[in-house]
């Protein structure tokens, strides 16, 4: 179930929200968290039952070597139950996610015929297993593991975030599930996640999924090796760089807003990166969960900032080399993520090398230094979106064809100026519900922008009334989200 | 002082305007052209000519033709015409309003649309040898809104569906309207209609402006594997429990008396045509009682069936097929209404 469906939006969000609250007012709210882990279970059976079955037996192998890991046991011994759920989990999302990317270049090298293309991916297999690594390694480190078997299972499945993150930790989602299951929800809660949740599904269902449709032809063009002109290669690069961005912030809100619905807060994931001065500013404002995993479980490992200044660039560059090929098995993916590992370290080593470049401030810096990085970003999403290197190289060729052959529609166009005034421009979703992902924190009265902009009036839920029918009305052809492909 | 909803007010307001609005967008007012534009079939396009043909062409419809593609393809309105010409000396009109794809409740929108614009003097409706349970996913495209909300609930696996997307719809459609800009054209020019005689059992134009000529032959193995595949699919669909089986055809049973009652009220006539697949040429009288068909069917199987140089896929008749479908059609059309149309025609 797509977040943005009918099946989703009408059928199974009413239902586990009835049923939610429904136990929770009759008292028994344990029962309402079990209610919520059947659910979770049901929104990802609904996909596959034998990849459910999958996902069940992953969270109980964590869970039991994530108990071990954190018990009383002597060190190595817990070091290798976590090592051995480590393993296990790579390896798991070797076999479904990389074997055939694997096997078919080693196949070429070798001039063998190997192919396992009957593996389909399950979705969500990159989350919820690095979800769990990071857990493992903690159990570990912090002898601090989950002791309900169902508190861990929801963690693990928690329908807002299962399927895309944001990467939640152990140790930030844990006291979250254990008040839910004691305490009285605050149910000011509902309607900030009714807003934030109407505000993703409008910029997935009114932004993102029309600029995919009008550019999608595009991209199959160039993968079949149509000539794009100039004004098609535009259109579609600059259509990918709006489409990404509004199809993951909308999948980040509504994430969010589900989360809030229910009474749990999920880390912020997303905050206008296409207004990062830098490519280090960008990586802390996109998929935020995916690089503090990747500091915290990759790059902290690699050595972080530890052998001077050549092992602290090698280990950042490899990190987020790392981050790119976790995207997908593909070459596209692999030069999508080599091109950021190289644009963060050149920025990393220009720190250390041209301090003044970094001290370079004002207008005109901002400006040239945000153009800059939004052109590197965009030419990197080429190869991220491009069915295959040569439908990358089809499109960046076109950028400097002659015009030829094709006119984009007036409304997408107007619709591409629009998605980019919102991305460059205005203030994000969270900053204009002056959501706090602190769970111990109230909702401040007071947001980001000085006085908070949303509050429970007639007028927003108007606004939110508004967000959700436009979103309902063309929510009929729904398109799969893009990271629910990682 | 700002006023305050507390959380189960704002939940419950803005549920009540989201739903408020969605039923305001179902009420707005929308062109009708613009409706029948809404809907292709991924390379052709069909419905848009309909309504031209219905509401733009002066030229009566004496017989109007409404199936799948296998009508479409298998039943040419000019050879029919000519025929019919020949052997009564009468003109006649016929008009091939099929569409691709299965499904009763568009044939019901169809005929209608038809009766409303024309009222032929007969409609025929396509029956084969499978019934589809799922209706036709063009229906949300082209029935009024009335039609859809009081579709069949039960045992309709398109109710829900289609009317979750009946607000977005008609929110589409009231904003063409309100652009005056359809999917395809803003208004009716002459100049690009296809013609009220629009034939395509010889040839298929697709949208991209390439067309496939219908002058070709199936090789016989893939004609054998195509009827496996649709023996498979229709093994499945055995598969309902017999308790609920009265139930399976309980849709089109709906749709179908719903267009008989349609042509009783106007006074017109309906028959059906049996159009077969390849290797199953025979009228399946208990597909036919289940679906409560008591008019005269018009039975096109037979050996053509089994004539694998008749056949495009191992569901379209080809070309030659089609002019031997026509030819046959027609001949029972004189036979069982020889007076439809109007004296004097041109033989040739």
């Amino acid at each position: 179930m797509v977040f943005s469906a009918y099946p989703f939006l009408l059928v199974f969000l009413p239902l586990t929200l009835v049923g939610f609250y429904a136990l929770r007012a009759a008292g028994r709210r344990r029962m309402s968290v079990n209610f919520l882990l059947a659910a979770s279970f049901v929104f990802y059976g609904a996909w596959s039952l034998p990849h459910l079955a999958l996902l069940i037996a992953s969270i109980l192998a964590n869970y039991c070597c994530g108990r071990y890991a954190a018990s009383s046991a002597p060190k190595e011994r817990r070091r290798l139950a976590m090592l051995a759920g480590v393993v296990g989990n790579l390896g798991l999302v070797f076999w479904f996610k990389y074997l055939d990317f694997a096997g078919s270049n080693l196949a070429a090298l070798a001039g063998a015929d190997w192919t396992f293309r009957n593996i389909v991916l399950p979705l969500g297999i990159s989350f919820f297993t690095f979800q769990q690594i990071a857990y493992l390694v903690d159990c570990y480190r912090t002898r601090d593991g989950e002791r309900r078997f169902r508190d861990y299972a929801l963690f693990v499945t928690f329908f807002p975030q299962l399927i895309a993150g944001p990467i939640v930790h152990h140790r930030y989602a844990r006291p979250q599930f254990a008040a839910l299951a004691s305490e009285r929800l605050n149910a000011d809660w509902i309607p900030y996640g009714l807003m934030i949740f109407a505000m993703g599904l409008a910029k997935k269902t009114l932004i993102a999924d029309p600029i995919a449709r009008a550019i999608d032809p595009l991209w199959a063009a160039a993968a079949t090796g149509d000539p794009l002109g100039a004004a098609a290669a535009w259109t579609a690069m600059v259509g990918y760089t709006l489409q990404i961005y509004f199809d993951f912030s909308g999948y980040c809100d509504m994430a969010i807003g589900l989360g809030l619905m229910v009474g749990v807060r999920l880390p912020v994931n997303f905050n206008s990166p296409y207004r990062a001065k830098s490519i280090i500013d960008f990586w802390r404002r996109w998929h935020m969960t995916l690089s503090a995993f990747l500091r915290d479980y990759v790059y902290i490992p690699l050595g972080g900032n530890k052998g001077g200044a050549f092992f602290r660039l090698r280990n950042i560059f490899l990190t987020m080399l790392i981050g790119g090929v976790w995207h997908g098995a593909a070459w596209t993916f692999v030069i999508w993520g080599a091109i950021h590992a190289s644009l963060i370290t050149l920025n990393h080593a220009a720190r250390l090398w041209l301090p003044e470049l970094d001290r370079w401030r004002g207008p005109a810096a901002d400006a040239v230094k945000r153009a800059a990085l939004l052109g590197a970003v965009m030419i990197a999403w080429v190869y991220f979106r491009a069915d295959g290197v040569s439908a990358a190289h089809a499109v960046l060729r076109g950028l400097i064809a002659p015009a030829a052959g094709y006119a984009p529609d007036p409304y997408v166009l107007a619709l591409m100026a629009f998605g980019a005034a919102l991305a460059l421009f205005a203030p994000n979703s969270l900053e204009v519900a002056g959501y706090v992902e602190a769970p111990e924190r109230p909702i401040p009265r007071e947001g980001a922008h000085g006085a908070r902009m949303l509050r429970p009036t007639p007028m927003a839920a108007a606004a939110t009334a508004i967000l959700l029918a436009a979103g309902l009305a063309v929510a009929w052809r729904p398109a799969v989200f893009i990271y629910f492909n990682f | 002082m700002e006023r305050r909803l507390s959380p189960a007010a704002f939940a419950v307001s803005a549920l009540v305007m989201t739903l408020s609005l969605l039923g305001a967008a179902v009420v707005a007012p929308q062109n009708d052209y613009y409706r029948w534009q809404e809907l292709d079939h991924g390379t052709t396009r069909k419905a848009d000519w309909i309504y031209e043909r219905l509401h733009f062409d002066a030229e009566p419809i004496d017989v109007a033709l409404i199936g799948t593609s296998r009508t479409g393809g298998g039943l040419s309105g000019p050879d029919i015409e000519a025929a019919y010409c020949a052997a009564t000396g009468r003109r006649i009109r016929v008009a091939n309003l099929s569409i691709p794809e299965t499904g009763r409740n568009i044939h019901y929108v169809i005929a209608k649309e038809a009766m409303r614009a024309k009222r032929p003097a007969l409609t025929v409706i396509e029956l084969n040898e499978i019934e589809a349970r799922r209706q036709h996913r063009g229906f949300v495209a082209l029935a009024d809104v009335e039609d859809i909300v009081t579709a069949p609930i039960i045992a309709n696996l398109n109710y829900f569906p289609d009317l979750a997307r009946l607000p977005g719809r008609q929110a589409v459609l009231w904003f063409r309207t309100l652009t005056g800009r359809g999917a395809v054209k803003s208004k009716f020019d002459p100049a690009a209609y296809q013609g009220h005689d629009l034939d395509r059992t010889r040839a298929l134009p697709l949208l991209d402006g390439t067309v496939v000529s219908r002058y070709t032959a199936a090789p016989r193995d893939e004609l054998d594997a195509g009827r496996a595949s649709r023996t498979e699919a229709r093994a499945g669909m055995r598969r309902v429990p017999s308790a609920i089986r009265k139930f399976e055809h309980r849709v089109p049973r709906y749709y179908l008396r719903k267009i008989e009652t349609l042509a009783a009220e106007n006074d017109r006539k309906i028959d059906y045509a049996f159009l077969p697949a390849w290797g199953e040429g025979a009228l399946p009288r208990a597909l036919t009682d289940d679906l409560g068909v008591t008019a005269p069917v018009i039975d096109l199987g037979g050996r053509i069936a089994e004539d694998p140089g008749k056949w495009l896929d191992a569901t379209h008749v080809n070309a030659w097929g089609a002019a031997e479908l026509s030819s046959r059609f027609a001949a029972e059309l004189v036979r069982r209404h020889p007076a439809l149309g109007e004296k004097g025609c041109a033989r040739t």
